[in-house]
């Protein structure tokens, strides 16, 4: 569990920076807006889960397990994402 | 004591363990889940736990800062990912999932919805086909036409009339009841056979909406916009539920996060989203005259985003941030939706009924005393600087107690050819900006405080009397004729 640490998401991308259309593994949530971390905690958008970003625009939406999310971009900014092999 | 959160890592057990031997009042929830929201330093429960432990809540406090030094996420971070292993385990045991055979037409029909090239043209069509034919078309018109006519004026009234008279000898008691303002012809009708029809209709429409799983998408697609007037898209759900009912709406602006954009909301609401007894009224008053419909329309919802953009820029605050879970598109249930629309409608009467009878009292009473002739002397010259007819000042007095009251007797001056076009659109915009009715005025009390309340009032007094002697000015000037 030591690399999910949220402290080191600066080499990390974002949802942001990914296409609509990708698959990947959620890595660590910002720690920097908490009040945006416990908004995704409670929604169950948790480190190790895959991650199927399906909309960028008007707005995010996204898959984690069997719900789907929408969110706008401050928010998707704070899901650090890697390739779904790395953990 | 045991603690029964036994997939906590050894640290938090302990200080779980403690926490709880610390909590000596006696408090609704279980201790163990205060003691896990405290190590969560979730506000709510810390407030309320410092208010009832007083010195001892330092300690819990201290405990709470000890643990989370071991760690070196916070703790609310920890706890969430320790359960969701144990989840994860258990999930694994105990259920199997088939392949995934997802409704193929929902998901298609989802695509489609929030996709930006065909979502919007969805929204249009869900706006024609729910609220104008249905709200619009069957509900005020050909619903309304049935009730008010058919049963009222063939049927109860008569009856009641000569009852009343048979009843009561004097003709002042026999006007509280059965005269032109007359509890009955003029209270009781209004609230039965106009709003009624046109509520009950849209609460049908709405619930239906709701019930579908169409709300969130209809959020999604228009958080941008709705950014740029300090809202997030969650704001939709007030803001449709606004052109039903505005005081119910103002209720649901509980469900928006921060206190400015609670403020926002209430505002735009009690400003520029008019309910639908009085969008019905006004459809059916300006449908024939499409130039002053399109100009009502235009200032309405201009008014709406311009006030909205300058009040973002005014209010201080943090930006809102949108996110919501999207259920997926469902049928909705016949008995589910009727169930909803029959306790809407019964917290609508509650609301309305009595209200609309006390204005026809006050009416009565007003008239009785020569107070309804003074006040309507002291509004003519402000009717007369909008271009409108001394009769309209009836209408803004009617307007004082419910919005569609007023348009209901906009609908009637109407009728008797006494407005030009140009009248007719400056007093329809003029209405539907105006003051809310005295039950939203009494829920924005309630939801936003007495100061705030008549700040706003007195804004949207000015607003809408502005605008309406902005276009009267506009119209002499340029010479326009509708």
């Amino acid at each position: 569990m030591e690399a999910l640490s949220s402290k080191k998401t600066s080499s990390l991308k974002n949802l942001g920076q990914l296409s609509a259309g990708a698959r990947a593994r959620i890595y660590a949530l910002g720690a920097s807006k908490s009040d945006i971390q416990a908004k995704l905690l409670a929604m169950g958008i948790l480190p190790g889960r895959d991650i199927h970003l399906m909309r960028k625009f008007p707005s995010f939406v996204f898959q984690v397990g069997n719900s789907q999310f929408t969110v706008d971009r401050e928010i998707a900014q704070e899901i650090f994402v890697c390739h779904p092999e790395v953990i | 004591m045991n603690s029964h959160i036994d997939y906590l890592d050894e640290p938090l057990q302990k200080a779980l363990l403690q926490i709880i031997e610390c909590l000596k009042s006696s408090y609704a929830v279980s201790k163990q889940t205060l003691a896990l929201l405290l190590l969560q330093e979730d506000p709510y429960v810390e407030t309320l736990v410092q208010k009832e432990e007083g010195e001892a809540y330092v300690k819990i406090k201290e405990l709470v800062q000890k643990t989370a030094a071991g760690y070196s996420e916070p703790l609310r971070f920890v706890i969430t990912m320790n359960r969701q292993k144990a989840v994860d385990a258990l999930v694994s045991q105990s259920v199997s999932s088939p392949k995934r055979s997802s409704l193929k037409i929902s998901n298609f029909l989802s695509q489609l919805m929030i996709h930006p090239l065909t979502g919007y043209p969805i929204v249009a069509l869900i706006l024609y086909y729910g609220l104008y034919q249905f709200v619009g078309v069957f509900g005020s018109g050909t619903l309304v036409d049935f009730i008010e006519t058919t049963i009222f004026e063939n049927h109860i009234n008569p009856w009641i009339t000569s009852l009343v008279q048979g009843l009561l000898p004097w003709k002042v008691i026999q006007d509280l009841f059965v005269g032109e303002y007359g509890v009955f012809t003029l209270g009781v009708r209004y609230a039965m056979a106009i709003v009624l029809p046109i509520v009950g209709t849209f609460f049908i429409a709405f619930s239906m909406i709701e019930d579908s799983g169409y709300l969130p998408r209809l959020a999604l697609l228009l958080d941008r916009s709705f950014k740029k007037i300090g809202l997030n898209g969650r704001a939709v759900i007030p803001m449709v539920l606004g052109l039903g009912c505005d005081t119910m709406a103002t209720m649901v602006t509980r469900i928006l996060e921060t206190k400015r954009e609670k403020v926002i909301a209430t505002l735009l609401l009690a400003l520029a989203i008019p309910c639908s007894a009085q969008l019905g009224l006004i459809l059916a008053l300006l449908s024939p005259v499409p130039s002053a419909l399109f100009l009502w329309g235009g200032v309405v919802i201009g008014e709406f985003f311009l006030i909205g953009y300058l009040t973002a820029k005014l209010l201080p605050g943090r930006q809102p941030q949108f996110f919501m879970e999207l259920p997926p598109l469902r049928l909705p249930l016949f008995s589910n939706v009727m169930s909803k629309t029959l306790s809407r409608i019964q917290w609508y009467f509650m609301e309305v009924l009595p209200l609309f009878v006390i204005a026809s009292v006050l009416i009565w009473a007003g008239q009785l005393t020569g107070l309804f002739g003074w006040i309507i002397e002291l509004l003519k010259p402000l009717v007369s600087a909008l271009g409108l007819p001394a009769e309209a000042a009836i209408i803004i007095l009617f307007g004082f107690f419910r919005r569609d009251y007023g348009a209901a007797g906009l609908f009637d001056l109407q009728s008797k050819n006494l407005l030009t076009h140009n009248q007719l659109a400056i007093a329809a915009i003029t209405l539907t900006l105006f003051l809310p009715c005295v039950a939203q005025f009494l829920i924005m009390k309630k939801e936003r405080g007495l100061q705030t309340t008549l700040l706003m009032s007195a804004f949207i007094f000015a607003m809408a009397f502005g605008t309406g002697f902005l276009l009267n000015l506009g119209f002499n000037i340029f010479g326009v004729i509708l």
